[in-house]
């Protein structure tokens, strides 16, 4: 490989090895500052528990060290990072990071495009260098350039020397990359939600009392913020947007399922394995070869009933011409013809 | 400016103890039982009729009997009959049977894809029809009372206006009727299922359908959950921790988690009819669901109706179940609100001494 390639490499590298260096210097001796104040400040909180002694000092100094701190509703989490200490030169030593690593990116990316050999192949590879470093562009390229290519393969008119398969294969892909983007949806309704169930119980601990402050516990600090969020999620669950987004995810969910029968359906065909489809269809017929026999069970049993209370009607009226003393009570009657009907039942 | 309301650190010690030592003695626990440990629906019965995945059991007397009529329990397809006899002290089916009352219970069986093709028509007019004809050969009646619970409530009904000389009274319980009836209900927790149903397309369901062959247990569990977020998501990690060091308490809620977990799927056609047909159209109280190319006729129920359901019920909203009232053809009808929710009219220590009691009250004054 020539120098003129390797030595951007080697430059980004090395500035990228000194950052990290000295990020990681800086993350020690916060460490080391955070370590140094679990001293025994006070006696009466320090039990034999070790882990219980770090959670108190740690509580310590929370309020020891942090008595400006306050979160405010509109705070992001850099606000709420810068509240620590230590943490604005963590913060600082991270940009440069981004700076130094921008500048010798830069500077790669001019050395190589100097050796490109026309205008056209430097402009070409600069624009694919820019799609590389902006993760923006890898969310597009996902969802929408390879989806397109497919969609042009799968939407496309068939051709019959592409074989059966490869068509299927090509609509599962698109399938998946729609549930994917109606996953994507889905979670994007559900992360507003949290977010402002996070919003309101920061508002909420702002406007506690003094006296209210004093007494909140972990337990009531973790109901307030279960029947917060519960409300915001009940109240997000039952929104349109929710609705919308749900059904339109568990439809494309059922669409790639099928999707995916139908390319397990040429692989069953091939293995000389029943298909999903031809196993459903035999289900079917079963289940109406069954609704056929309880039908026909019935009309047996009506029609034995039918004849066995015929049968007994007639011998009744034989028995009164005869003797009338000994006709029968219409129960008996009814379990003769029970008996009929029982012996008459297909197994 | 204010300080950081975080929390008192005294309490946040007390609490934290208190929370290792729960932890300790709940972990402990839940590490020696077993999952044969947990049994539900242990009252002692027999099969006596089989129908393909269907079974019928009749359950072994506590009592001597004291109500002519037998009673035939009749569940839905969404969950297992199981719930209405948990545990032993939480059992309507065990305080009837100690009532002395005939007991029969319907076990639709685990549904797979081969049952997909079953409609309403197949439970309603064939498995249950067959149930109840055997009850009849085998005790020598002429009529049953059936008991319901929830889409077997509707089940119930809908066999009553179709074979009113098997019926001897109906009972539904936490049973939907008026399928729309949640709108006129103003709490934000109740009626999430109807809103969910309603807001699928028809197509929607038939394409689930046709991708799944069934309503996959798992997806309506997940709906469920969907009613209560937090408490869904906080049962483990925090109602587990808090009740778990309790022996007793710890049963009951695996209990109740044995049954959650047992939940069939739904067969694919008789879904199809219990979503669009029930929850979208509304077609029972309209008098236009058809069942064997028979229509569903409530007029046609003239039997004694006793309508229990629960007033804090998420599932089925109470106006959806109050409806039956003004359906129904009989003069003979009875509500029995109970307060608690869905599941709790069933196994909650609360409702032992109402629900089964006042079933077998009723039952007593039209048993002639």
């Amino acid at each position: 490989m020539s120098k003129e390639f390797i030595e951007p490499w080697q430059k980004m590298m090395s500035e990228w090895e000194k950052t990290q260096t000295s990020m990681n210097k800086q993350m020690m001796e916060n460490m080391q500052q955070w370590n140094s104040g679990l001293k025994k400040d006070d006696n009466s909180f320090y039990s034999n528990n070790p882990t219980l002694d770090i959670f108190q000092s740690f509580m310590q100094k929370s309020f020891k060290h942090n008595p400006q701190y306050n979160l405010q509703s509109s705070e992001n989490w850099q606000d709420i990072l810068s509240a620590f200490p230590g943490s604005e030169d963590l913060m600082t030593q991270m940009n440069e990071m981004i700076k130094g690593n921008k500048i010798v990116f830069e500077k790669f990316k001019h050395d190589m495009a100097e050796t490109m050999p026309d205008d056209a192949t430097k402009d070409y590879f600069l624009s694919t260098l820019d799609d590389i470093s902006n993760p923006y562009s890898w969310l597009k390229f996902s969802n929408s350039n390879v989806e397109e290519g497919l969609k042009r393969f799968s939407e496309g008119p068939l051709f019959s020397g592409i074989s059966d398969l490869d068509n299927r294969i090509a609509k599962a892909m698109d399938g998946w990359l729609e549930l994917g983007e109606k996953n994507n949806d889905y979670y994007e309704v559900q992360i507003k939600s949290w977010m402002s169930a996070y919003e309101t119980f920061i508002e909420k601990i702002n406007n506690l009392s003094d006296e209210e402050k004093k007494q909140i516990s972990p337990k009531k600090l973790l109901e307030l913020w279960s029947s917060i969020a519960e409300e915001e999620l009940m109240i997000m669950h039952r929104s349109s947007d929710f609705l919308q987004t749900q059904k339109a995810l568990i439809k494309a969910n059922a669409e790639y399922r099928l999707q995916e029968q139908n390319v397990a359906e040429v692989i069953c065909e091939a293995m000389h394995i029943p298909t999903r489809q031809e196993v459903d269809d035999l289900h079917k017929t079963v289940t109406e070869l069954r609704r056929e026999l309880r039908s026909l069970k019935k009309q047996v049993t009506k029609s034995a009933e039918t004849v066995a209370a015929k049968k007994t009607s007639t011998t009744t009226k034989k028995s009164d011409a005869k003797t009338p003393s000994t006709a029968k009570k219409p129960a008996t009657q009814k379990k003769t013809a029970e008996k009929v009907a029982t012996k008459t039942k297909i197994v | 400016m204010d300080t950081l309301p975080l929390v008192n650190p005294y309490s946040a010690m007390a609490e934290l103890s208190k929370l290792n030592t729960d932890l300790v003695s709940g972990i402990k626990n839940i590490h020696v039982t077993k999952d044969a440990d947990v049994q539900i629906g242990t009252t002692a019965k027999h099969e006596v009729f089989k129908q393909d995945k269907v079974s019928l059991y009749h359950y072994e007397p506590l009592a001597e009997q004291v109500v002519s009529t037998p009673v035939i329990v009749v569940y839905g397809l969404i969950g297992r009959y199981t719930m209405a006899d948990l545990q032993e002290d939480r059992s309507l089916v065990r305080n009837m049977l100690n009532a002395g009352v005939d007991m029969y219970v319907v076990d639709w069986g685990s549904p797979t894809r081969a049952d997909r093709w079953l409609t309403l028509d197949d439970y309603i007019s064939g498995y249950l029809h067959d149930c109840i004809e055997h009850i009849k050969a085998e005790q020598g009646v002429d009529k049953v009372t059936i008991l319901g619970i929830c889409e077997g409530g509707v089940f119930s009904i809908c066999y009553s206006a179709l074979y009113p000389d098997n019926v001897k009274n109906l009972i539904t319980s936490i049973t939907p009727v008026d399928f729309h009836g949640d709108q006129r209900d103003e709490k934000m927790s109740h009626g999430y299922i109807n809103l969910w149903s309603r807001n699928l397309d028809p197509e929607d369901i038939d394409l689930m359908i046709e991708a799944y062959g069934n309503m996959p247990g798992e997806l309506m569990g997940m709906v469920f959950q969907l009613i209560t977020p937090i408490k869904s998501l906080t049962k483990y990690n925090i109602d587990l921790i808090n009740i778990a060091q309790d022996e007793k308490k710890l049963m009951n809620f695996l209990r109740m988690e044995k049954w959650l977990a047992d939940r069939p799927d739904h067969p694919g056609e008789a879904a199809k009819q219990w979503f669009k047909d029930l929850y979208q159209d509304n077609k029972l109280i309209k008098n236009a669901l058809e069942l064997n190319g028979q229509i569903v006729d409530l007029r046609k129920v003239n039997v004694p109706v006793l309508n229990v359901f629960a007033l804090n019920d998420h599932i089925i909203p109470p106006a959806c179940s109050m409806a039956l009232r003004n359906y129904v053809g009989t003069d003979d009808y009875t509500d029995l609100p109970l307060p608690g929710g869905h599941v709790g009219v069933f196994v909650s220590g609360k409702s032992q001494g109402i629900l089964g009691k006042g079933i077998v009250d009723w039952l007593s004054g039209r048993d002639t």
